[in-house]
């Protein structure tokens, strides 16, 4: 059974959608419905928006990013996520990595041509 | 605990919000309680904050968007359920497996102290291992290896101070005593 576009993006995602919600968070503390904003931007990114809220529990148990509930000008309480130290170094380390091993996937599939 | 919207929301876009949360929650039932309400939680408030943002009231057809942006319930929950399964193989990864192996090897070198030629290989390879672990590692990986650390470093000293000890004991030898001439008794 060959691979459709959309089952290699879903593959590829997990694991690394964490990452860039670590990255976009090294920005400054978000919450949900603009974290997802960001990483909706690019559908492959981020197809279901829902699918963004499992990760983020996940990321808290970790202890990569921690929570606080502040009041917002418009609507409900939000609840922000903020990036730990322990976030921030899983995301060093991620990044680190992510260089040459995109590189050297680049260069397979260059040559492959 | 529902905290609702502030815009005034009509019974059938409720309804709609109300039967997509509960949806959410049954497709969740394989989650830890607290991880479960946690999504559970945060999609609410996703979906609070987003209505909040129209200038009007949202009709039936918004919401029914917003939902369709969210996705499915089988959808979040097959991705709840990816990372849950993730996180419960992974956990050894993290070298909780090693930590626990290295653990005991130091606690066999300590309870082995009187077999030296035995318990030394044991500790010094048990804690240069737990040593060059320790680097990177994250709990509880991390505290096995610090405990298998300690218990190497007890088990070298132990054995340093025994040596010491035994060492100083032979080096030492029988101390004789002065002999006291007893003048003989006379009569």
């Amino acid at each position: 059974m060959l691979p459709s576009p959309d089952s290699v993006q879903a593959q590829m995602r997990k694991g690394i959608l964490e990452f860039c919600v670590l990255a976009h968070l090294r920005c400054g503390p978000s919450y949900g419905r603009e974290i997802a904003g960001v990483l909706s931007r690019d559908p492959s990114l981020l197809t279901s928006e829902g699918t963004l809220y499992p990760l983020l529990a996940r990321l808290r148990k970790q202890g990569w990013v921690e929570t606080s509930r502040q009041a917002s000008e418009l609507g409900p309480p939000r609840r922000y996520y903020t990036l730990t130290a322990d976030g921030a170094a899983a995301l060093d380390a991620f990044a680190a990595a992510w260089g040459p091993f995109s590189r050297s996937v680049a260069t397979i599939l260059e040559d492959a041509r | 605990m529902t905290s609702r919207p502030t815009h005034r929301i009509s019974g059938p876009t409720q309804a709609l919000i109300d039967a997509y949360l509960v949806d959410l929650e049954h497709a969740l039932s394989g989650l830890e309680a607290g991880e479960r309400d946690d999504v559970v939680g945060s999609v609410r408030e996703h979906i609070e904050t987003a209505l909040s943002e129209y200038d009007h009231e949202p009709t039936v057809h918004e919401v029914e968007a917003l939902l369709g942006q969210l996705g499915s319930v089988e959808q979040i929950a097959r991705d709840a359920g990816d990372g849950t399964e993730r996180s419960d193989r992974n956990p050894p990864d993290n070298g909780s497996r090693e930590g626990g192996i290295l653990v005991a090897l130091a606690g066999l070198s300590l309870v082995l102290f009187w077999f030296p030629l035995v318990s030394v290989p044991l500790a010094l390879g048990a804690g240069v291992a737990a040593a060059i672990s320790l680097r990177g590692a994250r709990d509880p990986a991390k505290r096995r290896y610090r405990i298998a650390l300690t218990l190497s470093i007890a088990t070298v000293l132990i054995l340093f101070l025994l040596g010491l000890g035994l060492v100083a004991a032979s080096s030492t030898g029988p101390v004789s005593e002065p002999i006291e001439n007893v003048p003989a008794p006379t009569g």
